[in-house]
């Protein structure tokens, strides 16, 4: 464990942290200023290739990024064949984790090699896409070396090298600039926040890294789930969206019925979620995804600060809710004062 | 100018929570008095009739119109302001409010709209200590303020609070002719037996009624009359046939923290029982007091079992039977109420494992919740028979008497259910001696024996000195209640009145009264 | 055995709601148990067994004690509070070493440090694996499942491409991914336990750290730049209850994006 553990003494600590020392001193000597420099990205691999998240990250960080550009990928012989894809990114040096007994995930040992990768190449900033996985190395990572990161950013902009992450706070009504003390700086991604670049070969050096430690999991079973049916939300044109105002689960399938009709995918609101009427990937909001249909129609929705930060990049907005002061209505290009319920089975109707 | 929409086939417009569907040609949306002033004259000499339309959650059909116009006040609605006079803080609001949304504003203090109807209001009810609440609780949240003055509303608070008509103090009233008028409680009473008022440029006048209106049990069948009356009480309970109220003001009263419990014993007996020590010993003191017979918990139970996200509560213990639920106030001296209400709870069978008590918003809404999903599956499971059975609709009764005939009144129920042999649940307002008596109906045999002990029923809360519609009102469906307990003479003199303040029969006919022929 | 489990008191961010200018009326809005916490809470309280015990601690100001004593009621056996002026402004990173600073002091042998998956209304998500990495025990997280098994644990865990059963040891972080649908009720014991519920202030110097490992000093992210919010939508509120006619705007709207 680190940190102190003597009392209340107030020397020890970051050693770098600008509030122990006399003002304008780190300034003026320049002491204690890390090397750290370029970017480490955690790449996740797909059955079908590498994640889009990771592309995504690699893309922006080769455009704000002078320095070298790292990766750090888990896997075994399958990788190979991705290497031509992940330099064509614009990836210097990939770190290759090659262990067998890291052919399966374990998070605290892919946390311990991130760590040691970092060691070696001492980067300034380390990125993670903001996926199951990512969001829960990445404060393993950030802890063991006591450096701040900053969750589901929606925006990134260096100075040099320093970061500065930008996230919805608030519920998505701030947005933060969020800097990190000290090297390095970390932060999850959010998954379709930066364009995908256009794929090409390129070429780079690859390093295989073994995993020193010990601490493996005793794994009864890793059972792949099907992915949710139909698309993707994120990649939706149109969302039909339900709220805690549909009170009827078998409104569901109406909806469902009502989106295969428009040619839209069915998302909801975390109540949903919460009630296990639809699976998580289906949840729009800041603890779900981030959408940016052309139409996001919302149904029951009240509009929940947090929801609305999922939907805010929607081309237009309709709200169906008989609620007149649901805050829904408030960012709305069309609010129908309707019953949800309602609207949906005449949708079905008439379609 | 207002709007005017035609009404087709199959709108939200020509139906309510009764279900039971009329028919209209337009529908008229005033946005605000002036324009509903308007379109009340214009349609008055035009010779529309005119059915005054809410939320619609009315359970008797008051706002399904009989041809002629639906006036819908439904863009009437939002809170105006806050005021203060000598009882204490009133708030001013537009007639379609919901109960729901004027708690809100009022607990969350979200008065940054609000105006000041008397100096300082606004600063001086922000600054106060704990917030101020409207406390009439009609259940159903989502209704109009001013359909709830129309049908003089109550609830489970009417146990402590009474219902409506006690917290009105000034309404704006538009008559059937779109005269308007703003009158405050102590304006203009009767002289005796005969009320004259001026509205707009007209003069109106009528003998009150001398019909027994029984205040004593819960009841709101119809008006209320009685001699020197003030005429704010004429519109209050009175379901729109005599004027529309387009504003109204209503009392406050201070807001304090409430627990919810719901204790839960092994029979029927036991918790009525509970009920009537908890009445007699008068130190629990709750704030509402409810009943859930066997039949209620079990179908409560199999709603969890169905689905658990529906209701958002934890099982039901195994071992409960039926189940009282009550509200206390969490002021000082909570602890001695609770402890008094567990020795009596644990008197009758129950144990301190089996009862649920919470103090969160959450938790209480979750346990208010479970109390209304009785009626809500009923409802449902009975609008599920209608593809099979056109026709049929929900039975449950309405009725209160006074304390001491409830006995004999429970009694009475489930004997004649017995004996025609239908399965049946029985839950509600048990403080104010008015359950629910809801019949699960399985074909339309069931359906018309329903019917008949039903007006068994009606007939015997008359005769024990109760109310045949006790919160519901009257609108439609119980018209010929009226009779039954004022009387032919009573429902003329009634008549007479509505006569003389709408004599073309205009406003919301069909309302309490047989339109003439 | 001895649960300890970590919890959050946090606005009821469903009752949150924007005024005309966009921005948040915090008035009025209730502050609750993290619903992710007392699902978490309730998962542990299933398993537990005669002679377990359970402690809820949590990290807030004084008036956090509510979220302990909503613990209790449901049936937490003990509550911390981690509550010092020093603390104000912490990060996840500065209330991660507290939290492990304070299972170092005082629940250093626990058989789980229990979490739910996020906070509502900050949902960065990190504290339990930051937790777990100071601690240097196993981590594991989105637990769907925990089942006790004598005294072992497995935790079946949902990483949304694929399902996981795996063993937990003694002393690992165990975070709860999901939110129980039907939810927990006090009893009137719980409730009563609640209101007379010792509730345990530890600060800074209790827990053994020092001004700089603490609060904003010892946050190593900083808010350096906020920027509001607002989209511009054309807000065309149309007062229409007749669901056909909603149906049809609905359909037209549809045709318009092609």
């Amino acid at each position: 464990m680190s940190g102190c553990e003597g009392g209340s003494c107030s020397t020890c600590g970051g050693s770098d942290d600008p509030d122990r020392l006399p003002p304008g001193m780190l300034k003026m000597y320049d002491v204690n200023q890390s090397t750290a420099d370029g970017i480490l990205v955690f790449l996740e691999a797909e059955a079908n290739g590498l994640s889009d998240v990771g592309a995504e990250i690699l893309g922006k960080a080769r455009s704000i990024c002078d320095g070298r550009l790292f990766a750090v990928v888990f896997g075994g012989l399958e990788i190979k064949p991705l290497y031509p894809e992940i330099f064509g990114y614009g990836v210097d040096t990939l770190y290759h984790v090659r262990d067998k007994r890291l052919e399966t995930y374990v998070p605290e040992a892919y946390a311990a090699c991130v760590c040691e990768v970092i060691a070696r190449i001492e980067p300034a900033i380390v990125l993670f896409g903001a996926t199951p996985k990512g969001r829960e190395l990445a404060p393993r990572v950030a802890s063991s070396l006591g450096r701040g990161l900053t969750a589901d950013c929606t925006d990134l902009r260096t100075d040099g090298r320093k970061l500065t992450a930008t996230r919805p706070a608030f519920g998505g009504t701030l947005m933060a600039d969020i800097d990190c003390v000290g090297f390095p700086q970390l932060a999850t991604v959010r998954p379709g926040t930066f364009p995908k670049p256009e794929r090409k070969e390129g070429q780079g050096t690859a390093i295989y890294w073994q995993y020193t430690g010990d601490v493996l999991k005793e794994i009864v079973s890793d059972v792949p789930l099907p992915p949710s049916e139909g698309g993707d939300i994120r990649d939706a044109r149109i969302l039909i969206s339900l709220g805690d105002g549909i009170r009827d689960r078998s409104l569901i399938d109406v909806a469902e019925s009502v989106a295969r009709k428009m040619g839209a995918e069915v998302s909801c609101s975390r109540a949903l979620v919460e009630k296990g009427w639809m699976p998580r990937s289906r949840q729009v909001g800041m603890s779900g995804r981030t959408v940016a249909p052309d139409l996001y129609i919302a149904f029951g929705i009240s509009g929940a600060v947090q929801h609305r930060a999922g939907m805010m990049g929607a081309g237009k907005v309709v709200a169906v809710n008989r609620d007149a002061d649901a805050p829904i209505h408030g960012f709305a290009d069309l609010s129908l004062l309707a019953d949800a319920g309602e609207v949906l089975r005449a949708l079905d109707r008439s379609l | 100018m207002f709007d005017r929409q035609r009404i087709r086939q199959g709108s939200r417009y020509l139906t309510d929570e009764s279900k039971m569907t009329g028919e209209a040609e337009y529908v008229v949306t005033p946005n605000d008095v002036e324009e509903l002033k308007e379109a009340m004259r214009i349609n008055h000499s035009k010779g529309n009739r005119m059915t005054v339309s809410g939320m619609r959650t009315g359970l008797c059909g008051g706002c399904v119109p009989k041809g002629g116009y639906v006036l819908s006040l439904e863009r009437m609605s939002g809170v105006i302001g806050i005021g203060r006079d000598d009882r204490g803080y009133f708030v001013r609001t537009l007639p379609c409010t919901t109960v729901r949304e004027l708690n809100r504003v009022l607990t969350t203090r979200d008065f940054s709209r609000l105006v000041d109807v008397t100096p300082g209001a606004v600063d001086a009810l922000r600054a106060e200590p704990v917030p101020w609440f409207y406390p009439v609780d009609p259940t159903e949240l989502d209704g109009s303020i001013g359909g709830n003055i129309a049908c003089n509303s109550s609830g489970p608070r009417t146990y402590r609070y009474g219902p409506t008509r006690g917290w009105v103090r000034r309404l704006s009233i538009v008559l059937a002719d779109g005269q308007g008028m703003d009158i405050t409680r102590g304006d203009i009473v009767a002289d005796g037996r005969r009320l004259t008022f001026p509205a707009g440029r007209e003069l109106y006048s009528f003998e009150v009624p001398t019909y027994k209106f029984n205040k004593d049990v819960k009841n709101a069948a119809g008006p209320m009359f009685e001699e020197g009356m003030d005429l704010v009480d004429l519109f209050i309970g009175s379901e729109g046939v005599f004027g529309i109220v387009a504003e109204a003001d209503v009392y406050l009263t201070p807001w304090h923290p409430l627990l919810s419990v719901i204790a839960f014993l092994p029979t029927d007996g036991d918790a009525l029982d509970a009920i009537s020590e908890i009445k007699k010993d008068g130190s629990v003191d709750p704030e509402f007091l409810e009943y859930m017979d066997c039949g209620s918990v079990d179908l409560v139970r199999k709603l969890v079992a169905s689905d658990p996200a529906m209701l958002r509560i934890p099982e039901i213990p195994e071992g409960a039977g039926s189940a009282v639920f009550l509200d206390l106030a969490e002021t000082e001296g909570v602890d001695g109420r609770l402890d008094r209400l567990m020795d009596i709870v644990s008197s009758h069978g129950g144990s301190p494992a089996m009862v649920w008590c919470g103090h969160e918003d959450r938790d209480r809404e979750r346990m208010r919740a479970m109390r209304h999903s009785i009626p809500a599956s009923i409802f449902e499971y009975v609008a599920s028979l209608k593809g099979t059975m056109p026709g049929i609709h929900k039975m449950g009764t309405d009725m209160s008497v006074p304390d001491d005939r409830s006995e004999e009144m429970m009694a009475f129920y489930s004997e004649r259910l017995e004996a025609e042999g239908l399965e049946y649940v029985i839950f509600g307002h048990m403080g104010n001696c008015h359950p629910h008596v809801e019949i699960i109906l399985k074909s339309m045999e069931d359906f018309e024996k329903a019917n008949r002990v039903y007006d068994e029923f009606a007939r015997k809360a008359v005769e024990l000195g109760g109310s045949p519609s006790a919160e519901h009102g009257i609108g439609k469906i119980k018209r010929h209640y009226m009779a039954m307990m004022y009387g032919e003479d009573g429902v003329e003199e009634l008549r007479r009145v509505k006569d003389a303040l709408d004599p073309k029969w205009m406003l919301c006919p069909g309302n309490i009264l047989e339109e003439p022929r | 055995m001895r649960f300890v489990v970590f919890v959050k008191q946090v606005p009821d961010t469903m009752a949150v709601r924007l005024d005309g200018n966009g921005s948040l009326v915090r008035d009025g809005v209730p502050a609750i148990l993290n619903p992710y916490c007392e699902s978490a809470l309730s998962h542990i309280l299933s398993i537990k067994n005669e002679g377990d015990t359970v402690a809820a601690v949590t990290m807030g100001p004084q008036k956090a004690a509510d979220a302990l004593r909503r613990c209790v009621e449901l049936g937490a056996d003990e509550a911390y509070l981690l509550s010092d002026r020093d603390f104000a402004g912490a990060d996840t990173w500065a209330t991660s070493r507290a939290l492990a600073a304070f299972v170092g002091k005082y629940e250093p042998d626990a058989d789980l440090y229990v979490f739910g998956r996020q906070a509502i209304d900050g949902d960065t998500g990190q504290v339990p694996y930051e937790v777990a990495g100071l601690l240097d025990v196993q981590q594991f997280a989105y637990v769907r499942a925990l089942a006790k098994d004598g005294d072992t644990f497995t935790a079946v865990q949902d990483y949304e491409s694929f399902e996981r059963a795996a063993k937990v040891p003694r002393r690992s972080v165990v975070s709860f991914g999901t939110v129980d649908p039907s939810g927990m009720l006090p009893t009137v014991e719980g409730y009563r336990r609640g209101k007379a519920a010792e509730i345990k202030v530890l600060g800074r110097v209790d827990i053994g750290l020092g001004l700089y490992s603490v609060g904003l000093k010892g946050s190593v992210t900083k808010i350096v730049g906020t920027d509001s919010v607002k989209a511009a939508r054309r807000n065309m509120k149309v007062e229409i209850t007749d669901p056909n006619i909603a149906a049809e705007l609905i359909i037209k709207e549809r045709r318009a994006v092609g």
